[in-house]
C-alpha cells in the first residue's frame, strides 16, 4: 500500500492557482530536507506561509487544499483500491528519476500509475506521431517497436489512435513492454483491452493529472511533454506542422533531447522533413540514422515547402524560418540580428517584432544580448548516434 | 469550550440535562481533532457524542453504518430537534438518493449517514469530492475486524479512507462489542495514529444470564413453549436456520402465541412489517435468525432465549445485546441440547469454500476483468461461497474492484501476492477456540454475566447475584409426556410454507409437504429419485395431500400442471396424476421442455439455476384465465418455479401456486 501522506500530496499537487514551477520552487525551498509534507500543510492552515513568496492567488490555492485533504483522502482510497499508484516527486524510491532529470522544475507533482512501475526505472524510447498517419508511418512504427523489443527498451506511448495505438500494440505483439501516458485522469481510464498485459505486467498506465479529470485537447497536448519525459530518446513516424506531435518534437529538441524523425519520400505530404531542417535526425525507415544529409539539400528543402503548401497553415514563418537557419548554418556560430534577416530576406521593416517571436519559439536558436542588439545564434549542433538501442 | 457551556447547548438543542464523564472525555477529545475508539454497552449513548460534538463542528460529519434500521431512527430523531442529517442506504429509491447527495453536495446536512458498502458508490464518491467534511465516525467498528463475530469487508474501505485522513482530523470509532482482541486488531488497522481508546463496563446490570438444558430438539421445544408462557412482555427467540425459524414460530402460533419468524430468507418489505408490528407490541416473540436485533432500537424486549447456541460468547454478547435497554429486568435464557453442537461448528468448518475455488477464480481473472455475476457463471458456487472469495482475495491485495456506474468488475493486480491460506487456518482455529469458550460459557458455575465481561476483556470481579449460577440455579427441562405427544402431532401436521410471491406476479405462496432432510420424508424421496425406487411411496402422497389441504383448505384449481423432468423420470407426472385425481382437479400434461436442462441441484448460484432454466418451457395447453396448481417433487431455490409461472403469465393464466413434497432448509 502507498504510504499515507497521499491525500497530502494530492491536495498540494492540485491545488489552484499555483503552477507547477512555483509549487517546485516552494519544495525546494522550504519541504525539501526540512520538514514532513504533513507538517507544511499543518503550519499553512494556521496561518504560516514558511518564509515563502507566495502570491496571493498562490496562497489562497493553498489555503483551499489545506482544506480538501479530507476529500482527497476519500479520493486516494478510491485510487488505490483500484490498483492506482499515487507517487510524489518526493519519494526517491517509486519517482521515476528520468522525468525528473528530463522534465526538471516541469516534473510533475505527483503521478498516478498503474501496473508494472518497474518498466519506469528500464531503457525507453518513445514513439510519436499523427493520429491520421499513412501505412508507412505505421509499418515504421512497428519496426522500431519490434527493435527496441529486441533490444529490451520499453516503448512510451500518448495511447491515441494512429502511430500511438500501434506502438503499443507492436510493442505487445513483440512481447515486449510499453508505458502509456494517458491523455485524461486516470480515473477515467478503463483497462478493457490491455487488461491481461496490465495483468502480466507488460503495461504501466501512467497519468500526472487530477484522476478525475476528463479527455481534453489541452492535457493531450500537455501529455507530450511527459512522453518526451519519460524516454531517453524519441522517433517520430509522422508528423503535420501543426499539432500535437509538432509541437512535441519542438519541444523535445528544445530540451536537447535525440530526436528521430522519419525521412520521408518526395510524394508524402507530412512536415516530417521540416522537423529535420530544425535539428532533429533523419533516419530511414528501418530507424536508422541517414548520415551527411545536409539540410540545404534541395530535394530535401523543396519537399519541406511541398508540405507546407499542402498544409496551406503558417507557410510563411516556416519559410523565414528554414531561411534563417541556412543562413546561420553558413555563418557557422556568427549571429544575426532581426534588422539584418529583414534586409536579408527582403521584409517588411517593421517585422522586427515579427522575427524576434518566431525565433523566439524554435528550439535550435539562442538568443544572446550585446549592447542594445539582439543577436540569433544557432545552438551546437547536437552529437549523432547511428542507434541508441 | 468548557463541559458547562457544552451542557447549556446540551439542554437547547438535545434536551438533555449532563453529558457523563466518559461522553465528555470523548467529545473534547474530538473537538481538540483526535481519534478516539468508543467502547460502551448498548444504550450508553455513544451516539450523542458524535451528535453533539457534530453540532459544534464546521462542515458536514459522516457517519458510517451497517445498521438500516438504526439509521432511520436516528435520522428521524435528529430531524425531530431541527438538527439537518440524512441517511444513504439501498433502501432509498434512485431519486431520494439524488437529492439527498445533491443536498449533500451543498452542504446541507450536519450529520450523513451512510452504509460502509455505498463507499463503491460512483455519485457517493463524486459528492464525497465537494463536501466540507468536520469528522468520521465509524459506527459498529468492530466490523472492521476479522477476529470480531460480524466482520464487513466493506469495512476494509473505511479504514483506509481513514489511514489517509489528516492526524488531527477527528474520527471516531465506535463498538458495544468488542473483545481486547478486536481493539487490538482496530488499533492496528488504524495504523501509526493515536487512538485512544474509551472503554467502558460492558455489564448489563438488569440481564438475568440463564442457561437450560434439554435432551434433544424435542425436549427444548416443550421448554420453549413453557418459558414463553410464562414470561411476561415480548421478546425474540434466536434460531439457527430459516427453517428453524419456520418451525419455531408455527410451534409457537399452533399453541395460541402470537409469534412470528424473521430472516433473511424475507424480503424488504415483510421484514419491515414484522419489525414495525414487533416495536408495537403486535407480537408476544419473534423468532429469528441473527438477521434480527442489528439496530432494531425496541426498548422493552423483556427476553431473549436461544432455541440455538451461537458461535461464540462475542455472538451471544451481541444478540442479547438489544434486550432491556430501557434498564428494567431482562430474562436471558439459552436452551441447549449437546446435539446443537454441530450447526455451530459445521459453520466454523465450512467457512471457507475450498482453496482451488480461489485459485479458479484467480485464474479467469488473468484473461479479463469480471463482474461477479461472470465470476459466478464460470465457476459453479453459491453467490455467497464467491462473495467470500472475493472479499479475501481482495482483502490479501491480490484483486481490486473497479466499480463504474452501477457496475463493479473485479481486476486482478499487476504483481499481486500468493494466497495465503495461513490466515484462513489462522481464524478458523480461533473460531474453534471462540466456541470452546462459548461451551465453557454453557458449563460455567460461576457468575455468567462476568464469564461474559471477561470474556469480552472488562475487568470485572463483582458477582451479578442475577444469573442461574449466582442464585444456584441449575436448570434442566424434560418434557412430559403430553407435551411429547403435542409436539409429534406438530411434527406430522407441519408444513413449511413456499414464500415465492412477490408484487406484480401471478404466483402466489404454496406449501410443501415437509423439510427436505429433517423427518424422514427426505430419504423417501431420495429412495425414488435416485435408487430407482419407483415411485414416490402413498405416504408423500397422503402427506402431500394433507399439506395442500391444510394450506390450501377447499380452494378450487382449474388444473394441475407439473414441473417436466430432467432425469428422475415419470415420477413427478405419476405424482401429479394422483394428485390432480384425489383433488378431483383437471391434469394437464401441456407443460414441456423446449431444451435439454441440467437438473437444478448441480448449480449452486441462483443465477447458475437461473441460466439452466431460461427459456426452457413451453405451454402447449390453453392456460388463459386458469387458476393452476403447480406440482414439483422438491422446492429449493425456487427458481425454476418462478420461471414457469413467468411463462404462464405470458399465456394468460390467472393464478399458479405451488405444492411441493419437500422444501430445502435454508441457512441462516
Amino acid at each position: 500500500m502507498t504510504e499515507n501522506f497521499s491525500a497530502y500530496w494530492m491536495a498540494f499537487a492540485h491545488a489552484k492557482d499555483f503552477s507547477n514551477r512555483r509549487k517546485m520552487e516552494f519544495l525546494i525551498d522550504v519541504v525539501y530536507e526540512r520538514e514532513s509534507i504533513e507538517g507544511v500543510m499543518k503550519k499553512i492552515k494556521a496561518g504560516d506561509r514558511l518564509g515563502f513568496s507566495f502570491t496571493e492567488k498562490e496562497w489562497q490555492g493553498i489555503m483551499q487544499a489545506t482544506e480538501e485533504i479530507p476529500n482527497y483522502s476519500f479520493l486516494a482510497e478510491k485510487l488505490i483500491e483500484r490498483g492506482v499508484e499515487i507517487v510524489h516527486i518526493m519519494d526517491k524510491y517509486a519517482y521515476p528519476r528520468i522525468l525528473k532529470e528530463n522534465l526538471k522544475k516541469d516534473a510533475p507533482i505527483t503521478i498516478y500509475t498503474k501496473g508494472n512501475a518497474d518498466l519506469l526505472n528500464c531503457n525507453s524510447v518513445a514513439i510519436v506521431g499523427s493520429r491520421n498517419c499513412s501505412e508507412k508511418s505505421l509499418r515504421f512504427t512497428d519496426t522500431i517497436a519490434k527493435q527496441a523489443v529486441k533490444a529490451k527498451t520499453v516503448i512510451v506511448s500518448g495511447f491515441a489512435k494512429g502511430v500511438d495505438k500501434q506502438a503499443l500494440d507492436s510493442a505487445l505483439n513483440y512481447k515486449g513492454q510499453s508505458i502509456i501516458v494517458l491523455p485524461q485522469g486516470i480515473g477515467t481510464y478503463e483497462a478493457k483491452t490491455y487488461y491481461s498485459a496490465l495483468v502480466r505486467g507488460d503495461v504501466l498506465v501512467i497519468s500526472t493529472y487530477h484522476p478525475q479529470a476528463p479527455w481534453s485537447v489541452g492535457l493531450a497536448m500537455d501529455r507530450n511533454k511527459i512522453i518526451y519525459g519519460l524516454a531517453r530518446a524519441v522517433y517520430a513516424a509522422e508528423s503535420g506542422d501543426s499539432g500535437g506531435t509538432w509541437e512535441g518534437v519542438l519541444n523535445g529538441l528544445k530540451r536537447g533531447l535525440k530526436v528521430y524523425v522519419r525521412l520521408a519520400s518526395p510524394d508524402e505530404k507530412n512536415a516530417n522533413n521540416l522537423l529535420i531542417t530544425k535539428g532533429a535526425l533523419p533516419v530511414d525507415e528501418e530507424g536508422k540514422v541517414i548520415e551527411g544529409l545536409s539540410i540545404a539539400e534541395p530535394g530535401l528543402e523543396s519537399e519541406a515547402k511541398k508540405a507546407d503548401k499542402a498544409k496551406q497553415s503558417k507557410p510563411l514563418e516556416q519559410d523565414i524560418t528554414v531561411k534563417i537557419l541556412e543562413e546561420l548554418r553558413l555563418r557557422k556560430g556568427k549571429g544575426i540580428t532581426a534588422h539584418e534577416i529583414i534586409e536579408l530576406l527582403g521584409m517588411d521593416k517593421k517585422s522586427t517584432s515579427r522575427i524576434h517571436t518566431l525565433l523566439g519559439k524554435q528550439p535550435e536558436i539562442i538568443k544572446t544580448k550585446k549592447g542594445r542588439e539582439n543577436y540569433y545564434h544557432l545552438k551546437e549542433a547536437l552529437p549523432r548516434q547511428t542507434s541508441i538501442f | 469550550m468548557r463541559k458547562e457551556q457544552a451542557e447549556h447547548i446540551l439542554r437547547a438543542k438535545f434536551g438533555l440535562q449532563h453529558f457523563y464523564d466518559e461522553q465528555w472525555e470523548a467529545i473534547s477529545r474530538l473537538l481538540n481533532g483526535e481519534r478516539i475508539l468508543m467502547i460502551q454497552r448498548t444504550g450508553f449513548g455513544k451516539s450523542l457524542v458524535f451528535q453533539f460534538a457534530a453540532t459544534m463542528l464546521y462542515g458536514t460529519t459522516i457517519i458510517f453504518s451497517p445498521l438500516i434500521a438504526l439509521m432511520r431512527e436516528q435520522v428521524k430523531r435528529l430531524q425531530a430537534i431541527n438538527l439537518p442529517a440524512a441517511f444513504i442506504n439501498s433502501t432509498l429509491d434512485p431519486q431520494e438518493k439524488a437529492e439527498i447527495l445533491e443536498k449533500a453536495g451543498r452542504g446541507d446536512y450536519k450529520l450523513l449517514y451512510i452504509a460502509p458498502e455505498r463507499q463503491e458508490d460512483e455519485s457517493w464518491q463524486q459528492v464525497v469530492q465537494k463536501m466540507r467534511l468536520a469528522m468520521v465516525v465509524v459506527d459498529e467498528a468492530h466490523c472492521i475486524s476479522a477476529w470480531g463475530h460480524d466482520f464487513r469487508p466493506s469495512y476494509r474501505r473505511i479504514v483506509n479512507v481513514v489511514k489517509q485522513l489528516q492526524k488531527d482530523f477527528p474520527v471516531m470509532a465506535c463498538t458495544a462489542t468488542a473483545t481486547k482482541r478486536v481493539q487490538q486488531d482496530i488499533e492496528v488497522q488504524f495504523d501509526n495514529t493515536k487512538l485512544t481508546v474509551l472503554r467502558g463496563s460492558l455489564g448489563r446490570d438488569n440481564f438475568s444470564l440463564n442457561v437450560v438444558w434439554c435432551e434433544n430438539q424435542e425436549h427444548k421445544l416443550a421448554a420453549l413453549l413453557r418459558l414463553v408462557e410464562k414470561i411476561e412482555g415480548t421478546g425474540v427467540i434466536y434460531c439457527g436456520t430459516q427453517a428453524e425459524t419456520e418451525t419455531v414460530a408455527q410451534w409457537l402460533v399452533q399453541n395460541g402465541i402470537k409469534a412470528i419468524n424473521y430472516n433473511a430468507g424475507l424480503d424488504h418489505g415483510s421484514r419491515e412489517r414484522i419489525e414495525k408490528a414487533f416495536m408495537a407490541d403486535e407480537y408476544k416473540c419473534v423468532a429469528s435468525t441473527n438477521a434480527l436485533g442489528m439496530g432494531m432500537d425496541k426498548p422493552n424486549i423483556r427476553f431473549v432465549i436461544h432455541f440455538q447456541v451461537p458461535q461464540s460468547p462475542l455472538h451471544y454478547y451481541q444478540e442479547i445485546g438489544r434486550a432491556g435497554r430501557d434498564g428494567f429486568s431482562t430474562k436471558i435464557i439459552l436452551l441447549y441440547a449437546p446435539e446443537d453442537d454441530e450447526l455451530p461448528l459445521a459453520f466454523i468448518q465450512n467457512n471457507r469454500p475450498p482453496v482451488n475455488k480461489y485459485q479458479e477464480v484467480i485464474r479467469l481473472l488473468m484473461d479479463e476483468p469480471l463482474s461477479q455475476f461472470g465470476i459466478i457463471r464460470k465457476i459453479n458456487l453459491k453467490q455467497i461461497a464467491i462473495k467470500v472469495i472475493l472479499a479475501d482475495l481482495i482483502d490479501q491485495g491480490i484483486i481490486t474492484k473497479v466499480t463504474r456506474g452501477s457496475h463493479s468488475l473485479y481486476e486482478l493486480k499487476f504483481n499481486a501476492p500468493l494466497l495465503d491460506t495461513k490466515t484462513f487456518e489462522e481464524l478458523r482455529v480461533a473460531k474453534l477456540e471462540d466456541f470452546n469458550q462459548m461451551k465453557a460459557y454453557i458449563d460455567t458455575r460461576t457468575c455468567r454475566m462476568n464469564f461474559l465481561r471477561n470474556y469480552l476483556g472488562d475487568e470485572t470481579i463483582e458477582p451479578c447475584g442475577k444469573c442461574d449460577n449466582d442464585r444456584n440455579k441449575d436448570y434442566r427441562i424434560r418434557a412430559n409426556k403430553e407435551e411429547l405427544r403435542k409436539i409429534e402431532k406438530f411434527r406430522e401436521n407441519y408444513f413449511p410454507v413456499l414464500e415465492v410471491e412477490r408484487k406484480d406476479g401471478i404466483l402466489v405462496n404454496g406449501i410443501a409437504a415437509s423439510h427436505y432432510g429433517v423427518t424422514q420424508v427426505g430419504s423417501m424421496l431420495h429412495h425414488s429419485k435416485y435408487e430407482q425406487g419407483g415411485d414416490f411411496p402413498n405416504y408423500l402422497l397422503r402427506l402431500t395431500l394433507k399439506a395442500f389441504r391444510h394450506y390450501f383448505g377447499k380452494k378450487h384449481f382449474d388444473l394441475v400442471m407439473y414441473v417436466p423432468p430432467t432425469i428422475s423420470g415419470d415420477l413427478v407426472k405419476h405424482f401429479a396424476e394422483e394428485i390432480a385425481r384425489m383433488l378431483g382437479f383437471e391434469l394437464s400434461h401441456g407443460l414441456k421442455k423446449s431444451r435439454e436442462t441440467h437438473p437444478q441441484k448441480v448449480f449452486e448460484s441462483a443465477i447458475g439455476k437461473r441460466d439452466n432454466i431460461r427459456d426452457a418451457f413451453r405451454i402447449d395447453e390453453d392456460v388463459e384465465g386458469k387458476n393452476i396448481l403447480l406440482v414439483d417433487d422438491i422446492f429449493d431455490s425456487g427458481c425454476t418455479i418462478r420461471e414457469i409461472a413467468a411463462i404462464l403469465q405470458r399465456h394468460g393464466a390467472e393464478l399458479v401456486a405451488p405444492l411441493v413434497i419437500a422444501k430445502t432448509i435454508g441457512g441462516r
